[in-house]
């Protein structure tokens, strides 16, 4: 049963986002790492680049050898990487939603936020795709 | 029933074939359409590597350079495959119709029983794998063909079809090999970095791949059996396909992807753009 934490916001592509100000902390959902089983690759944009809502900002490699494409919640530069990825992946399926967390970025547009769910609206969304208890 | 679009079986080289795939996802996330069914060839032999493969130490690079060898670098997961005697599928779609759910692996199991009821017609037994192999994981583990991931094809336990996934925005590109005939030996001399222990190892693809003509003493036509995995989606899946072209859409984005991307040696050989 995937975790929904009621302190992120969820996009309908399967990102959280945990918000500090005009920063945001982005990460896939737990959710979305069940349905990918296990990550064996991640590609992450470099610190200072440009990302813009609705566009790729990574990708992830799955076990089952599909390349699923991240895509990005907001725009703004990207002002960190996470590391700890480098030397374990497997975070990105054991802690999603915390240590695995993947880029932060300082936002160029805090309205972006208003088209986000809560935890309540991703767990809703997420039913209709018919997986979820 | 619901309307398809299929590509019949048409001969590219490597670079157009994936510049190709990858204009068909695009554009089906960017305007929607109908799914599509392509089925193509390879103008001349070549190598396909996966999105995050490393061309320096899971190829043999320079062999293939002595040799003449396209090395493309597709938009999916998965190792490497020499596209060499095979017909080549792709399947472009949203995730949300009926026979998919959202899920990679119920993804690939919808496309594989319609490929199970293809090779099923020409009386070969093929069945998912249920887990990955693990033997000679270390040695192998670059070529496509040496290990079934879940769900993969296998006849009489060996690979016949290999295939890999690609998925953003709500939409998903699968494409395949189902091989007509395998040569374990061509495989090892392209993909093996080393030389060493070679016999060995052409021996265990060998015993772990098989092929159309291997099952079945026959050789048959790309086209022809192209025909036969139409029918079966068809049935399958009780859809309709019109054959079609590309619109000048998918055209003029696959020749951009060709020059930028398919055709620049910085993504095939390091995956940069």
């Amino acid at each position: 049963m995937p975790v929904f934490s009621d302190d992120l916001l969820y996009s309908r592509e399967h990102v959280w986002v945990r918000v500090d100000g005009d920063f945001a902390t982005i990460g896939i959902t737990d959710y979305a790492q069940e349905k990918l089983g296990e990550v064996l690759s991640v590609e992450l944009p470099e610190i200072e680049s440009e990302i813009e809502r609705d566009e790729p900002f990574g990708t992830v490699e799955s076990a089952e050898k599909s390349v699923v494409e991240l895509i990005s919640p907001v725009s703004g530069d990207v002002v960190n990487v996470n590391e700890d990825i480098d030397d374990d992946v497997g975070i990105i399926n054991s802690d999603p939603q915390d240590t695995g967390w993947l880029i932060v970025v300082e936002m160029k547009d805090l309205d972006e936020l208003d088209d986000l769910l809560d935890a309540k609206g991703y767990h809703d969304f997420v039913l209709q795709e018919g997986e979820v208890d | 029933m619901e309307n398809w679009r299929v590509l019949p079986f048409q001969i590219f080289n490597a670079f157009e074939n994936m510049a190709t795939d990858e204009a068909l996802f695009r554009v089906l996330q960017e305007r929607g359409g109908p799914p599509t069914l392509r089925f193509y060839g390879w103008e001349r032999s070549a190598l396909s590597i996966g999105y995050f493969q490393n061309t320096a130490t899971e190829i043999n690079l320079n062999y293939c350079r002595r040799h003449g060898m396209d090395v493309v670098r597709r938009p999916t997961g998965g190792k490497t495959v020499l596209h060499d005697c095979e017909l080549t599928y792709a399947v472009i779609s949203k995730e949300g119709l009926p026979f998919f759910s959202g899920s990679l692996v119920e993804n690939y199991k919808a496309v594989c029983s319609c490929l199970i009821r293809a090779f099923f017609e020409l009386g070969i037994d093929v069945s998912m794998a249920k887990e990955c192999r693990q033997e000679g994981k270390k040695e192998m583990g670059a070529i496509c063909f040496a290990f079934p991931a879940p769900f993969e094809l296998l006849s009489r336990g060996r690979k016949i079809c290999g295939s890999a996934q690609v998925r953003s925005r709500g939409c998903f590109l699968q494409h395949g090999s189902i091989l007509l005939d395998f040569d374990a030996e061509k495989n090892c001399r392209f993909i093996l970095p080393s030389e060493e222990r070679q016999a060995d190892r052409c021996g265990f693809l060998r015993e772990t791949v098989t092929s159309i003509h291997g099952e079945t003493g026959e050789m048959m036509m790309p086209e022809r059996f192209s025909g036969i995995v139409q029918r079966a989606f068809e049935v399958s899946w009780n859809i309709h396909f019109v054959a079609g072209g590309l619109t000048p859409e998918e055209e003029d984005l696959k020749n951009r992807l060709l020059e930028k991307k398919y055709r620049n040696p910085a993504w095939n050989l390091e995956g940069k753009v």
